[in-house]
């Protein structure tokens, strides 16, 4: 019986074969190698996280401006201010009064975009810009001004492009979308 | 070699021991290898992971705006579908109340996308945000494409009374036909044509006058046709317009029942023999007859019946062998042929039938008007002739017209006809003619109710709404 129970150990500890010294310096090595990837991927999503973050914001905030911007030129009426860095629409604004708070019906405004110096602000004011509310900052971080473009030519345009570049360092992010304004005379309901 | 009992010396005893180990060990694949390469597995696809999860976070943005763009594109095409219609004169709904929302209205898909809209027509100036005499109508659709909708609000008006004076059907062209118009064996038109078909010019045929096809058709001539421009056939051309052609259906209002039928032949006399007119079943002479029916009228054999009241309701008029109607001196008159369904009759019946040096003329020379206005039917053929020689108002210096949206009309062996004329085909030949009385270019009739051409409708508001709909078409717009 005993040597049954001694045999049985010993079987078992051959069994636990274990590892060379070779095996665990490879393994030790392959294991740095990887973590050490990981790790250094990790560290670097870890640094850039806040410049995404705030990359990712802008690109977002700018989706939203220049959907409302081509929204409100779509249903625009006229443009009384035409540049590439402004733009004033007379257009229909969903709101009680204009410059005021929103409302479920629309009312003729006039809606005033301004960019400088990497920052694009709306204003709401009654059509002819006697009474106006506060700009609001719409879009930041971007690289050029020059967001508005017109066809046929600025005095009359039937067409705006709109293009917000983002970025202000490498490779600027840039959104773009253009609308024909449905009722404008020049450009015909529609 | 390990195998090998003779090569069991002490050097090769404990290579082929670390051999045989290693085998072993990688044959039961234990240690930390597994552990190892499912470590690096693991690893690379939770990097892969968060680089797939990133992608489709950053493109999610351009999906959703592709589809609002779909969505709103749809939404667009609702309100083109429904101003199709009220551009053809026929609202797209019916509301249950007048000057209320009617709807929603399944519109054709587009691109994918599914569309509804509602409508309805805004009485009051006021209402309708727009200044002068117009009539203005308000549709609200919605677009919706891969979940994504969009909806939208369009206001749009006639135009302003003053600069969109009322023209009737033939204020371009004399000759109009809402299918083909085909001219065969010598036919000539002097004046200007409007088809929603080809036009076809064979065998020796002239079309005199600018020309119009429908969308997409085309002028087809044979080698010795002829097109000018001009209504005396002397400037030839090439240049024929592509547009569509409305045809307005005729409206009778109460002319079946309020009439001047009543005049036959009491006031409206026979000259010649009585026996060889016939009007409501019965001979001018008063005998029954089975040679016309109900609100028809037959003249025959040299005999003619004269006119002098402003409105009738025919069912047929037929004449034959020389046989004339003729229309008093400054009357203005307007015969309307009832519909197929409310004479009783079948499919293909000639409500206007001219044979034989027949004609239709002023009584004493003078110019007169006279519109024959066929209420027709989308289900049963009815037919105008003209045939041997007849003539409809022959010095053509009259207004005459024929004005027959629903009927097929033809025009056979040198008969004549000056005026205007609409049908759903029309059909010359054999030396067949149609003048007009001003030549090519407008034709305007006074003292004649013809259908109005549908008033063109022209958006003037166009507003985003929130996409959901709402209790009322038009909240949140």
């Amino acid at each position: 019986m005993a040597r049954a129970v001694r045999r049985a150990a010993t079987a078992l500890r051959r069994g636990e074969g274990g590892l060379t010294l070779i095996e665990l310096m490879i393994a030790a090595t392959l294991g740095l190698v990887v973590i050490g990837a990981a790790m250094t991927v990790f560290i670097g999503v870890i640094r850039s996280e806040p410049r995404t973050t705030s990359k990712v914001t802008a690109i977002q905030q700018a989706r939203v401006t220049v959907d409302r911007i081509t929204r409100e030129l779509r249903q625009g009426l006229d443009t009384p201010i035409t540049s590439p860095s402004e733009l004033a629409i007379i257009t229909y604004v969903k709101a009680a009064t204009c410059g005021g708070a929103g409302a479920s019906s629309s009312i003729v405004c006039r809606v005033t975009y301004s960019c400088s110096a990497g920052v694009c602000t709306r204003r709401v004011s009654q059509p002819d810009d006697s009474v106006s509310g506060p700009a609001v900052q719409v879009a930041s971080g971007l690289a050029s001004s020059s967001v508005f473009s017109y066809l046929p030519d600025e005095e009359e345009p039937t067409y705006v492009g709109v293009n917000l570049a983002l970025g202000t360092g490498g490779a600027p992010v840039t959104l773009g979308d253009g609308v024909a304004l449905r009722n404008s005379d020049e450009g015909g309901a529609g | 070699m390990c195998s090998s009992p003779q090569n069991r010396n002490a050097v090769l005893a404990s290579a082929c021991s670390l051999f045989g180990a290693a085998r072993r060990r990688l044959a039961s694949e234990g240690g930390f290898a597994v552990p190892t390469v499912l470590l690096m597995t693991v690893a690379a696809l939770g990097m892969a992971g968060v680089a797939v999860t990133t992608s489709i976070q950053g493109q999610s943005g351009t999906v959703r705006d592709q589809g609002g763009k779909a969505a709103l594109g749809v939404a667009e095409s609702g309100v083109s579908q429904a101003l199709l219609h009220y551009n053809r004169g026929v609202a797209p709904c019916v509301p249950a109340t007048a000057g209320g929302w009617c709807g929603p209205v399944t519109g054709m898909s587009v691109n994918g996308g599914a569309v509804s809209y509602w409508a309805r027509t805004l009485d009051s100036a006021e209402e309708c945000g727009v200044a002068n005499e117009v009539q203005c109508v308000e549709i609200v659709s919605l677009g919706t494409v891969n979940g994504v909708s969009r909806r939208v609000d369009v206001m749009a008006s006639t135009l302003p009374t003053e600069e969109s004076p009322t023209l009737g059907p033939f204020a371009t062209a004399g000759v109009l036909s809402y299918e083909d118009m085909t001219l065969d064996s010598n036919a000539v038109i002097h004046t200007g044509t409007a088809t929603n078909g080809n036009l076809s010019l064979n065998s020796n045929a002239k079309q005199c006058g600018q020309a119009s096809v429908g969308i997409g058709k085309e002028l087809k001539t044979s080698p010795n046709a002829q097109y000018h421009s001009n209504s005396t056939c002397t400037a030839p051309s090439s240049e024929v317009l592509q547009q569509e052609l409305t045809l307005p259906l005729v409206d009778q209002t109460d002319a079946a029942t309020n009439n001047d039928n009543h005049r036959l032949f009491a006031e409206d006399q026979i000259s010649g023999n009585k026996g060889d007119a016939c009007w409501n079943g019965k001979k001018g002479d008063g005998k029954a007859t089975s040679a016309c029916g109900a609100r028809e009228l037959r003249i025959d054999n040299k005999s003619a019946v004269t006119l002098g009241g402003k409105i009738y309701s025919f069912c047929k008029l037929t004449l034959r062998s020389n046989s004339a109607l003729y229309i008093e001196s400054g009357v203005n008159t307007t015969i309307y042929f009832d519909s197929p369904e409310n004479c009783l009759q079948s499919s293909g019946v000639y409500q206007l039938d001219l044979q034989s040096n027949s004609r239709i003329t002023s009584a004493s020379g003078d110019p007169v008007t006279i519109a024959m206005l066929f209420v027709g039917s989308q289900t049963r053929q009815t037919r105008i002739l003209l045939n041997s020689n007849t003539e409809v108002d022959g010095p053509c210096e009259q207004n005459f017209i024929i004005y027959a949206p629903l009927s097929d009309v033809t025009l056979n062996s040198n008969s004549k006809f000056c005026g205007a004329i609409a049908g759903k085909k029309i059909h010359l030949d054999s030396n067949a003619e149609i003048w007009s009385a001003k030549g090519s270019g407008s034709f305007n009739v006074g003292g004649v109710d013809l259908p109005d051409t549908p008033a063109h409708y022209t958006p003037y508001r166009f507003v985003e709404c929130s996409p959901a709909p709402a209790s009322t078409p038009n909240d949140g717009c």
